[in-house]
């Protein structure tokens, strides 16, 4: 699986990532960052919220994130009492969102397929066809305020 | 290809779906009586004629590469409209309702997220609203959906 991975991402390497999971399509990366392992959150035919619009723009997962309790910030770094997720795009649609991990990594799930901790973002970014493009905004939310996935 | 025996011809052709309210069951018997097999009240095929084994084996040929190409480049998207926007997947839902067994057969063996397909093929949806995004309870659905129509066991 980890040759699967490199070859579907092709800056991931030994040193920088490992897998964290088997293989799931219970669960995809929206629901790891929102910490649901239970459902697929999609805006086409998943798990979706109530009241968050219905469409395949970054915009709209950002909607979905503020629903959860995030605000926007300018960057992906640290900051102490607050945890980030970084969402990803290319043409202006979603593709992908990393969940920062305590230890300055992330931790992102790949579609259906394994869970993994990688180093950077830009471990994950491309802009070939079917990559996840670009991280493209930041957002943060207080420890304290972290509300239970609907 | 049309099925014929001798001059007699039947309106229906091989690997054609023919509802019960066409009297398929009756064709199906006629068409025994003439030391032709012709199967189920819905699918029209026949042990004899030429094609009939071929067209099955070539649909499994078809429908297994498909699935492996669209899982080999699909599976590691998160969002379902791109994964099941792939030629691979639509190819899947062109092939009809033969792919119904295989793609519920395929369900059980390889999880994957096949609903839609069955969706689109079927006409039907089995999956409660609230059950839209639990993967397990909308598998159990389509499932228990395909026991009740003889497609999977």
């Amino acid at each position: 699986m980890a040759n699967d991975l490199r070859a579907l991402f092709p800056k991931l390497d030994a040193q920088n990532h490992r897998i964290t999971s088997q293989e799931d399509p219970r669960y995809n990366c929206v629901a790891w960052a929102a910490r649901d392992s239970s459902r697929w959150w999609d805006h086409l035919y998943g798990y979706w919220p109530d009241g968050v619009r219905r469409d395949p723009a970054i915009e709209a997962y950002v909607e979905l994130f503020q629903r959860l309790g995030f605000e926007s910030c300018n960057s992906p770094e640290i900051e102490p009492g607050f945890e980030k997720v970084a969402l990803f795009g290319k043409a202006g649609e979603f593709t992908h969102v990393a969940r920062a991990l305590e230890s300055g990594g992330w931790t992102s799930k790949l579609g259906r397929l394994e869970d993994i901790e990688h180093d950077s973002l830009d471990s994950l970014a491309d802009d070939a066809d079917d990559s996840y493009g670009q991280p493209l905004v930041f957002l943060r939310r207080a420890q304290a305020n972290r509300t239970p996935s609907a | 290809m049309p099925i014929s025996y001798g001059s007699e011809h039947c309106d229906h052709r091989l690997g054609e779906w023919v509802p019960p309210a066409e009297g398929a069951s009756n064709l199906a018997r006629n068409y025994r009586m003439r030391e032709h097999t012709i199967g189920s009240a819905y699918f029209l095929y026949s042990d004899r004629l030429p094609g009939r084994t071929d067209y099955a084996a070539e649909t499994r040929r078809r429908f297994d590469t498909y699935a492996e190409e669209w899982t080999a480049q699909t599976s590691h998207l998160s969002v379902l409209g791109r994964r099941l926007m792939h030629p691979s997947y639509q190819k899947i839902i062109g092939l009809g309702r033969d792919a119904l067994p295989l793609i519920l057969s395929r369900l059980l063996s390889r999880p994957d997220h096949w609903f839609w397909a069955l969706r689109s093929i079927s006409g039907e949806d089995p999956v409660r609203p609230e059950d839209v995004g639990t993967f397990d309870a909308m598998r159990d659905a389509w499932i228990r959906w395909g026991r009740k129509r003889g497609l999977v066991r």
